[in-house]
């Protein structure tokens, strides 16, 4: 049974993560001497883990075409905490037995001690932000470890009996980047201790169409709608065709049909189309269009089966939360990335611990704000959820 | 120490982040402190073709070191090695295969008990290549530094 951890006497510890944003830096460059600054007021910090060099440092993809980033952590009195700079992926090259680049954080053990008002130091070099997804708002460093606090811990000596539980999910609907959303969760009947957090994502499933000279047009089903089908044909070749649109509730189909002149050319704008999506009750029930060059010509087809999205793992950034503890105080310095945050085993980082867990009397709130961090229109609207898991206290 | 403000097991959380007790360094003597050590081949970082390097990491000379794992950060190949310590004592009998090493920083190939290096000594590393092309590798060290410390009553 290993020792549990204990702070020194007369000081207790809360979870925190300090956040470096990194979205800001320029990609291929060398940022030394680097910080993040422990402000006071919150204590002092004991750094445990490191998410996110994979998000902010280029990946190794090969000697003479990217030798991949590297990092270097140093201690409060700007020591180096490594004998040299360290690569954040792991096993970068495909060809090595066929495994993929790895996206992964570290731990510091036993762990590093940083005063309060001193400052985690570290530099990086060869920069790439988000190298997946290209979305550079998700660059971001995460410090994850406790603040340690004069006093005594704010958790009542209470007989109790302390099962498994798991609250119903913090749901909110993602929207376009830079967007705050708040949601909570009552804690009902007993006090609640805070373990872990899990966290999957409904995005909506989308189609999109269009080429030169043509309207971009992007369909996105509603969350939640049951399947449905989108034919468009521009009538190119068929001469005198009227434009129509016709969507069907019982058979779950929109049809659409581009007009062209006595030539066969086809004339419907992405206007068009757009204005009569917008006037069909059912076409607005099951998802939304967005047209880009309206006055554009129509695209030539597009047929696809649309869904309301399923529930999945979350396996790219939406948004950055920022998790409050019982009496509101943030539990970071920033918003952290959904990724970072996020307990599930089939998840990327696996890791949505608390450590210790959070304390939330009866009658409290779990409250989360969601920062949306989404760039690409067809991912608006996701919708996450977040599980939160831990103990109930039954008074015995 | 407050038994009050005592850390619950938290089951979800990986080793690092539950904390590892550190007794007081006033009364051990000693202080550890996390220090990984990277290690790539000389040549930039590359095993030639085929080739058998004997290489080594020097230790620092403030303090011991103790290695508790290791992991793959790059590799464009496969490869083997084989680590020894300053007085000759062998880790494995016989090369390691890559492909039996972790490559995930989150989750290195352990060493249990940690072993310890003495300041200013050595990690000797044979490594060879196996993928019979030039093979860029960094190998990291998870490892922490252990400095003395003046023993007297604790304040």
């Amino acid at each position: 049974m290993p020792q549990l951890y204990t702070p020194p006497e007369g000081f207790y510890d809360l979870p925190f993560t300090w956040v470096y944003d990194a979205s800001a830096l320029t990609d291929g460059s060398d940022y030394p001497n680097q910080f993040v600054y422990i402000q006071g007021g919150y204590g002092d910090f004991i750094l445990r883990r490191v998410a996110g060099m994979t998000r902010v440092l280029h990946a190794f993809t090969g000697v003479g075409f990217n030798e991949g980033g590297r990092y270097l952590l140093y201690d409060a009195q700007g020591r180096p905490l490594q004998g040299g700079p360290i690569c954040p992926w792991s096993n970068n090259f495909s060809i090595f037995g066929g495994i993929a680049p790895i996206e992964t954080d570290f731990g510091m053990v036993p762990e590093v001690f940083y005063k309060e008002t001193s400052n985690i130091k570290f530099d990086l070099a060869n920069v790439l932000r988000d190298t997946d997804h290209g979305n550079a708002l998700s660059a971001q460093i995460a410090f994850q470890g406790v603040r340690r606090v004069a006093g005594t811990v704010q958790k009542p000596n209470m007989k109790a009996k302390t099962p498994y539980f798991g609250y119903d999910p913090i749901v909110a609907a993602i929207g376009p980047a830079g967007s705050v959303i708040t949601r909570r969760r009552l804690v009902t009947d007993y006090p609640f201790e805070l373990y872990n957090l899990l966290i999957l994502v409904t995005v909506p499933d989308s189609a999109q169409g269009g080429g030169e000279s043509q309207s971009t047009v992007t369909i996105k089903a509603t969350i939640g709608v049951a399947d449905y089908t989108v034919d468009i044909d521009d009538n190119n070749g068929t001469p005198g065709q009227v434009f129509s649109f016709v969507s069907d509730p019982v058979t779950r189909t929109i049809t659409v049909r581009g007009a062209t002149d006595g030539g066969g050319s086809p004339t419907t704008t992405g206007t068009e189309l757009g204005n009569a999506w917008n006037a069909d009750a059912f076409a607005t029930s099951v998802g939304s269009i967005t047209i880009d060059n309206l006055p554009g010509l129509l695209m030539p087809d597009l047929f696809q089966v649309l869904t309301g999205g399923t529930l999945g793992i979350l396996d790219r950034p939406y948004a950055k939360l920022m998790l409050y503890d019982q009496h509101t105080v943030q539990t970071a310095s920033a918003p952290v990335l959904d990724l970072f945050m996020d307990g599930n085993q089939n998840g990327v980082y696996k890791t949505g611990a608390l450590v210790p867990p959070l304390w939330y009397r009866k009658d409290s709130q779990i409250q989360i704000d969601f920062t949306s961090i989404i760039v690409d229109p067809a991912l608006e609207g996701a919708v996450l959820q977040v599980y939160p898991i831990g103990r109930q206290y039954y008074p015995c | 120490m407050s038994a009050g403000n005592q850390y619950p097991m938290n089951q979800y959380a990986p080793g690092y982040l539950q904390g590892v007790q550190q007794p007081p360094p006033a009364l051990t003597g000693r202080e550890d402190r996390p220090y990984d050590i990277p290690y790539e081949p000389p040549n930039d970082g590359v095993i030639p073709a085929g080739a058998l390097l004997v290489d080594f990491v020097g230790i620092d000379t403030d303090a011991d070191v103790y290695v508790a794992g290791y992991y793959i950060a790059i590799a464009e190949g496969q490869f083997e090695f084989q680590l020894t310590d300053s007085q000759g004592y062998q880790l494995t009998k016989g090369f390691v295969n890559s492909n039996g090493v972790a490559v995930a920083a989150s989750d290195p190939t352990l060493l249990s008990p940690a072993h310890p290096f003495p300041a200013g000594g050595k990690i000797l590393i044979e490594i060879r290549d196996l993928s019979g092309l030039d093979n860029k590798v960094q190998l990291v060290f998870k490892a922490w530094k252990r400095f003395r410390v003046k023993v007297g009553p604790q304040q």
